[in-house]
């Protein structure tokens, strides 16, 4: 799986050289030969290590420390998978509510539904958070401060 | 000093002594803390543009009292959404999430916050008293720094990816290039070549690193917290600690405040290099110069909080210094305060140092003043605001999902925008669990637009000759020491570290790999 | 036909005409229409900057002098110079004049310009009026290098003069004026902002700058008064508005050889010309525009209007109204020939040859 990751970054930048290739020197000379034509090599390294399994027999000796958030879920992998999509599928799911219903209701919703259904809250508790987001949105934004939130594809406001 | 400065400076002060100075102080304070913890979207500028029509109306140091009290707290109170829900700040206090969060994680999100209030706070005054003795100071160092200088700013800058890549090198230097590339993305100022755009009209401006932000730390840490279902299956940690603590260890760490504050001073000083480095800037220095520090910076050392929100919120003071003193605004903040002092009369610049300097010194007292209230504040919220990292996931979860799709539809009301954070939401959640290290493509995102920047113009000023520039050779040195001691820093980590954390990491890390 | 069926027929006829005679008249320029409703100003810039400034210094007023007083507010939609908003105007607004656009500048001359993400036909548009428009642009350099004089700036090989970025009007307008002036091989470095080009001009990193005389003059005032600039030329938007202090400058035009230059110089000076023009889109019902066209006059001609814009954005005020908008938009000259050749300014290659 790594491997995929450290694969998405090389067609990445194999893709960003392949389109940039015919620009003058002054435009490609930052994403070419600074970014992409280095990122190429340095991700062929990392997939060779990922493919022999290098960072673990490293991980034997003594190393710094890891300057990011560590990944450290401890449920089983079906469980993780599902509950990864499922938060994927909500967020994208607001993102698309944004898209089609507008912002003032679609986020509301998706407090409301999120709360209720995946969180198991109480409806009262569901509907409180609602209303309070409701309340951000549009009554600090578009009544309080006058500042128009785009409508949403489906319905206009 | 000058007798017709200290004069100045006492008129000043009893400038504020009314009541409807004091009083739209408190209101500045307010705007200041309740912006500070909304959505972005509702940032300093847009502030500054709503306010503008009515303060122009009233008294010029009733007007400076709020507009200066407000952008003061909002900077001081911006860290209260990296410490306790992992979301970025506003510019300046992205860097405190590195170590923030995992502190609120573990418990200690009230010694977090109280550090960073006392650092804030105490960045401020530094800050502000830079900005009183910076009257003579100010104009050569502005012209000491041309394009080359810039650049090999940046470039230390930038190798301070060594530093942020910890452990994966090579890992780090791959979310660097990424960060990078993601930077020329759009039409490119130099050439008007449209770099990746692909005839898209969204994509012409580039993307918004504040919508990569969001998505690339926001989305992580609600997933985490969603997936664990924290609070419900999994018992968040006990709060620990105290605000108190916090501020004696910001006491005990006063020398790396002085010189992060001294950073964001001269950030704020320097026009060009912007509020979203500052706080980088300050960690990777933090972090390579702090005793152990690469033993235990990334993972809740609280001087990974102290670093970036001194600096963050010193930087006001130099913005100021250049503001008031040279008539040059820094950002669109300080530019909107420049057409609030104009539309009171005053011309800043020199003019306005030989003709009001108390009212100069008026900015400096509210300056310092609302530092401290903004402290206070901080302090007077913090006990019960630190909770919020005791709360379910049920709740916390969608309040990030609000947020976060706010904060993002909220940069251009463009629904691409929400594609963007779909997308970088979904790239950093691959890039925590697959262990490429975000900060370093953060820090390529943000310095790379300005590299290529200052590179292009010191060619095109000097060709060749910039290279032999004293100030570009002494702070080419000092880039080149500060890199190899990171470097070296590693190798004898490298060779030393046997504590727990390290070896229950690399159990962490084998199991992640299987 | 007999009386009675006469006066019957009567009869049907007003039954059905008096209802239509009794209907009231649904007319948009009535009070009715605004009273109670929400005008959107969409704006095509960021807030807070100084497009979002022009925009509050109106928008209170157009409350005050549209029939019926409607709440008036601000969207915004930036993006791609004003393109984003420009096409969102054009293609998805209702033309109810519900919705009007606050646009940049650069909004009509992008079109004209044939460049890529432009979705609209500015001709189309229905114009508004400005609240300025006068653009004025003048070149200095640093009185140290001693160009006092046109014949020693001629002589100058290789001045760096400094721009924001490839076609802002910093930029194209320093070109133009440079071209115009027989400079010799300048050098055009980009990538400042407005406040980073004095700071490298006073630095010596560059030599020379096109602005606007009113934005240089009220940041650095000592500029002029002491001498620290050597000022050449002005390039005057509209060519017959002098600018008080730099009146002893000649004027760009005067170097013009033939009209192609001259016609290139009428482009330039009408596409500055439009300002921040408020829009709406095509197909915005007569009645309405009328309401909206006499509001603005009343805003432009409203005595309180001009002090509270200056002080809002800091710069005078100086309306143009529907009709001369649109007529000033007509007049740019759109053959190929002139807009290749302002192309060529727009653009990176060197200056073409005189």
């Amino acid at each position: 799986m790594t491997a995929n990751f450290t694969l998405l970054f090389l067609a990445i930048f194999v893709g960003a050289t392949y389109w940039g290739w015919t620009w003058p020197y002054i435009a490609k000379m930052m994403p070419l030969y600074v970014a992409a034509i280095p990122g190429v090599i340095l991700t062929l390294v990392q997939l060779y290590r990922d493919g022999t399994q290098w960072e673990s027999q490293e991980k034997n000796r003594a190393k710094g420390i890891e300057m990011d958030e560590v990944h450290n879920i401890k449920l089983d992998r079906q469980t993780e998978l599902w509950r990864t999509l499922a938060f994927f599928g909500w967020f994208i799911g607001g993102a698309v509510g944004v898209w089609l219903l507008g912002i003032i209701y679609s986020l509301p919703a998706l407090v409301f539904f999120y709360a209720l259904i995946d969180g198991k809250e109480k409806l009262h508790t569901s509907l409180i958070m609602a209303m309070v987001t409701y309340g951000l949105v549009w009554g600090l934004f578009e009544y309080t401060l006058e500042m128009r939130w785009p409508p949403g594809l489906l319905i206009g406001y | 000093m000058d007798i017709s400065l200290i004069d100045a400076a006492v008129q000043g002060f009893f400038n504020l002594l009314h009541f409807k100075v004091l009083l739209a102080l408190v209101v500045g304070v307010s705007i200041g803390t309740f912006t500070a913890v909304a959505p972005q979207g509702l940032g300093m500028p847009l502030v500054y543009a709503m306010a503008l029509p009515v303060v122009i109306k009233w008294e010029p140091i009733t007007g400076i009292a709020l507009l200066i009290g407000a952008s003061s707290v909002s900077a001081i109170c911006a860290a209260y959404l990296p410490i306790l829900f992992g979301i970025p700040g506003g510019g300046g206090s992205q860097a405190t999430i590195l170590d923030g969060y995992p502190m609120g994680q573990r418990g200690e999100a009230r010694r977090a916050l109280g550090a960073s209030f006392m650092a804030g706070g105490m960045g401020a005054l530094i800050g502000t008293l830079t900005l009183i003795i910076a009257i003579p100071l100010a104009k050569p160092l502005i012209y000491l720094m041309g394009s080359p200088e810039l650049f090999v700013v940046v470039l230390w800058g930038l190798s301070m990816v060594a530093v942020l890549a910890g452990n994966r090198p090579l890992k780090g230097l791959i979310a660097a290039a990424f960060g990078l590339l993601l930077a020329t993305l759009g039409q490119q100022e130099q050439s008007g070549i449209m770099r990746y755009v692909f005839d898209e009209p969204y994509l012409l401006d580039g993307l918004s690193i504040s919508i990569i932000a969001l998505g690339i730390f926001g989305i992580p840490a609600a997933m985490d917290l969603a997936v664990k279902k924290v609070g419900v299956e999994q018992q968040p940690a006990p709060l620990t600690g105290s605000l108190f603590d916090g501020v004696k260890d910001t006491v005990r760490e006063w020398w790396l405040v002085v010189r992060c504050s001294f950073l964001g001073v001269w950030v704020g000083i320097v026009p060009g290099i912007g509020s979203s480095v500052v706080d980088w800037l300050a960690y990777g220095h933090a972090a390579q110069s702090a005793r152990g520090g690469s033993s235990t910076f990334g993972k809740g050392d609280v001087r990974g909080v102290i670093a970036p929100e001194s600096a963050n919120d010193s930087k006001d003071g130099g913005d100021l210094i250049t503001t008031l003193l040279m008539g040059f605004p820094q950002g669109v903040s300080t530019a909107l305060f420049i057409v609030a002092l104009l539309a009171w009369g005053y011309l800043p610049g020199p003019e306005m140092i030989k003709r009001n300097p108390d009212v100069i010194y008026s900015v400096i007292w509210v300056q310092g003043i609302s530092g401290i209230l903004g402290t206070l504040v901080g302090f007077a919220l913090s006990n019960q605001l630190a909770k919020l990292a005791q709360v379910r996931y049920s709740i916390m979860v969608p309040v990030i999902f609000v947020f976060v799709l706010m904060g993002a539809f909220a940069v251009t009301r463009d629904t691409a925008d929400l594609i963007t954070v779909v997308v970088f939401g979904a790239f950093g959640y691959f890039m925590r669990r697959f262990g490429f290290p975000r900060p370093a493509m953060i820090l390529g995102l943000v310095l790379g637009s300005l590299m290529e920047r200052y590179l292009y113009r010191s060619m095109m000023s000097y060709g060749f000759t910039w290279l032999s520039r004293p100030a570009v050779i002494v702070l080419l040195i000092l880039a080149t020491t500060s890199f190899i001691f990171a470097i070296r820093g590693k190798i004898r980590s490298a060779a030393h570290v046997t504590s727990a954390v390290g070896a229950a990491m690399r159990k962490e890390d084998a199991q992640d790999d299987s | 036909m007999n009386k009675g069926r006469l006066k019957l027929r009567m009869k049907i006829l007003l039954g059905v005409a008096a209802p239509l005679l009794i209907v009231p008249n649904v007319s948009y320029a009535n009070e009715d229409y605004y009273a109670g409703k929400t005008v959107t100003l969409v704006a095509t810039t960021a807030p807070g900057g100084t497009g979002d400034l022009r925009v509050r210094g109106v928008a209170p007023f157009l409350k005050k002098h549209l029939p019926g007083h409607p709440t008036v507010v601000i969207e915004y939609m930036s993006g791609g110079g004003g393109r984003k908003g420009a096409n969102h105007l054009y293609n998805n607004v209702r033309p109810d004049g519900l919705t009007i656009g606050a646009a940049s500048g650069g909004v009509v001359g992008l079109a004209i310009m044939g460049e890529t993400g432009v979705k609209y036909d500015p001709d189309k548009f229905i114009y508004l009026g400005t609240a300025h428009h006068i653009n004025h642009a003048v070149i200095y350099t640093r009185a140290d290098l001693g160009l006092d004089s046109l014949e020693k700036l001629r002589a100058k090989p290789g001045l760096r003069i400094g721009g924001q970025e490839i076609g802002h009007v910093s930029y194209t307008g320093g070109r133009l004026l440079a071209y115009f002036l027989d400079m010799k091989e300048p050098k055009f470095i980009v990538g400042y902002s407005s406040r980073e080009v004095d700071i490298a001009l006073m630095n010596k990193e560059l030599d020379a700058r096109a602005n606007s005389p009113t934005s240089a003059l009220r940041r650095n005032p000592e500029w002029l008064e002491k001498g620290i600039m050597n000022w050449h030329a002005i390039m005057a938007a509209p060519k017959d508005k002098k600018f008080p202090r730099l009146e002893h400058l000649p004027e760009i035009e005067t170097f013009a050889k033939n009209d192609q230059e001259k016609r290139l110089l009428k482009l330039w000076r009408n596409m500055r010309g439009v300002g921040s023009p408020y829009i709406l889109p095509p197909g915005t019902p007569k009645e309405i525009v009328q309401t909206l066209k006499t509001a603005m006059n009343k805003i432009f001609n409203d005595p309180e209007f001009a002090p509270y814009y200056e002080k809002i954005t800091a710069e005078e005020v100086s309306p143009l109204s529907a009709d001369e908008l649109t007529q000033l938009i007509h007049e740019i000259p759109r053959d190929a020939e002139t807009l290749a050749l302002l192309k060529q300014f727009a653009g990176t290659g060197t200056l073409p040859r005189r």
